[in-house]
């Protein structure tokens, strides 16, 4: 574990250093309090702090402050190290945003003790976190496919709506079905269809730009909004993702399987505001007009009688 | 390499000559203790036992004499600045900058356990926070007293590490 350690009275510095070196921390040293504030918000900055109070550049509580406002992820614990031993002085370190207050001359073995209550404290703010993301995005995400969840890719297509609207863009949304999906499930059953929508999702995702999203709206129905893409080019793209499903057979447990899909196209552009769910209403249409069609194919949303206002 | 000393075993101090003893490398197991004798003559003023709590700094560096010797130098080399910085503020009159030395001061002495020194200089910086600027000049002359034989103290100290 790193540490950084903020002292600038050497003789401190160097007993520190040592010391903790020899306890098997990986030590970062410094004797000014803007660079160590500097040091700590970095990116991959140490995650353990002692700093002394008075300092040129920042006092301890100055860094303390400087640390607590700049950085919030990860947490990095800060212990003020100090000769200033009176009751205000420990209130205001601690008030401060320091997480431990030690008096110098310190004790070696205390300070190691206090060093693993922190590790101890970031280690449970590391495991809280990782539990946190794991439940942001079960909440978030299919399990099936790992694709953004119904809920997550409406939200998005909301925001890019919103940004599309401001920056006079175009956002280009895709409602994809699977053709005669029931058949897979019916004929191969439920684990291959489960096989075949994995697949499907990998394709994809795999046609799509990093800045774009595909999310499982429904059973085999898939929800593709493109950022800022040109509306003459939305069909194009469109016949790419059909393309991507249907240029191979998904290879399956029960062998491969010939899948093909049909898409409802909407150019965000060609109509104007609308809400997610005007949105989805429109392109939904295009989609009933595409199987309606023969399947296989795509069709354009076109505002041809009254478009979407806002 | 890390030199460690035990200073129960290692170090006693009789009338002002220190004699620092132990045991030479013992071959398989030997834990790096250095066998130090360090003879000076008797400070006419103060030891170094005296002005420096051996035992407790040995204690804060983990018995490590390398780090001993290590911090003795940075404190040769960095105290008379120091020291004369403290001076000049006080012939100044500059309260935070006195406050400021002082307070650097204490904490260098207080982690070299020069205890009467630290204390000595936590005075200095007491009355410089509270804007006493009366009792200064002889709050310094105390430093001063505390301090006069150190330096060669502890250069003699450090011969007797080096031998």
């Amino acid at each position: 574990m790193r540490i950084l350690i903020a002292d600038d009275e050497p003789v401190s510095r160097r007993m520190l250093e040592r010391i903790l070196e020899r306890a098997g921390y990986e030590v970062l040293s410094v004797g000014d309090g803007r660079v160590a504030a500097e040091q700590i918000c970095l990116e991959d900055g140490p995650r353990l702090a002692l700093l002394d109070w008075m300092m040129p550049g920042l006092d301890g509580p100055c860094v303390c402050r400087e640390v607590r406002r700049r950085r919030t992820h990860p947490y990095v614990h800060i212990i003020l190290l100090t000769s200033k031993a009176a009751k205000a002085d420990i209130v205001e370190g601690l008030e401060s945003g320091a997480d431990d207050y030690l008096v110098k001359p310190f004790d070696p073995e205390e300070l190691k003790a206090r060093l693993r209550t922190g590790l101890r404290i970031l280690q449970l703010e590391d495991s809280l976190v990782e539990a946190r993301e794991g439940m942001r995005f079960k909440a978030t995400h299919d399990d099936l496919t790992a694709l953004l969840n119904r809920g997550a890719i409406l939200d998005l297509l909301s925001r890019e709506l919103s940004r599309t609207l401001r920056e006079n863009g175009c956002t280009v949304v895709m409602l994809v079905d699977l053709d005669h999906f029931k058949q897979v499930n019916d004929t191969y059953g439920h684990l291959v269809g489960d096989e075949v929508l994995r697949e499907v999702a990998r394709r994809l995702l795999g046609s799509v730009r990093s800045y774009d999203f595909v999310g499982r709206y429904g059973g085999e129905e898939f929800l593709v909004v493109l950022n800022n893409c040109e509306a003459e080019r939305a069909m194009e793209r469109a016949e790419e993702l059909r393309q991507a499903i249907a240029q191979s057979p998904v290879r399956t447990a029960s062998g491969p399987i010939r899948i093909t899909m049909s898409a409802g196209v909407f150019a965000s552009k060609q109509w104007g505001a609308g809400t997610p769910e005007d949105v989805v209403r429109e392109v939904d249409t295009a989609l009933y007009r595409a199987k309606f069609n023969g399947r296989n194919c795509c069709w354009l949303a076109a505002p041809s009688v009254c478009a979407l206002t806002g | 390499m890390n030199t460690q000393m035990n200073t129960h075993e290692l170090i006693h101090e009789n009338g002002g000559v220190i004699s620092c003893c132990g045991s030479e490398s013992e071959g398989p197991g030997d834990t790096g203790r250095t066998s130090i004798h360090v003879t000076a003559p008797a400070l006419p003023s103060r030891s170094f036992a005296e002005m420096v709590n051996l035992q407790e700094l040995m204690e804060r560096l983990d018995n490590d004499s390398e780090l001993l010797r290590e911090i003795f130098d940075l404190f040769c080399d960095e105290f008379p600045e120091l020291h004369s910085h403290l001076r000049a503020a006080v012939q100044s009159g500059s309260l935070p900058c006195i406050q400021s030395k002082a307070h650097a001061l204490k904490g260098m002495f207080a982690n070299l356990s020069v205890t009467h020194a630290a204390a000595a200089a936590a005075e200095i910086e007491q009355m410089a926070r509270m804007g006493d600027q009366s009792g200064l000049t002889v709050a310094l002359a105390r430093l001063d007293d505390e301090v006069s034989s150190l330096l060669p103290c502890v250069e003699r100290f450090l011969t007797g590490l080096e031998r």
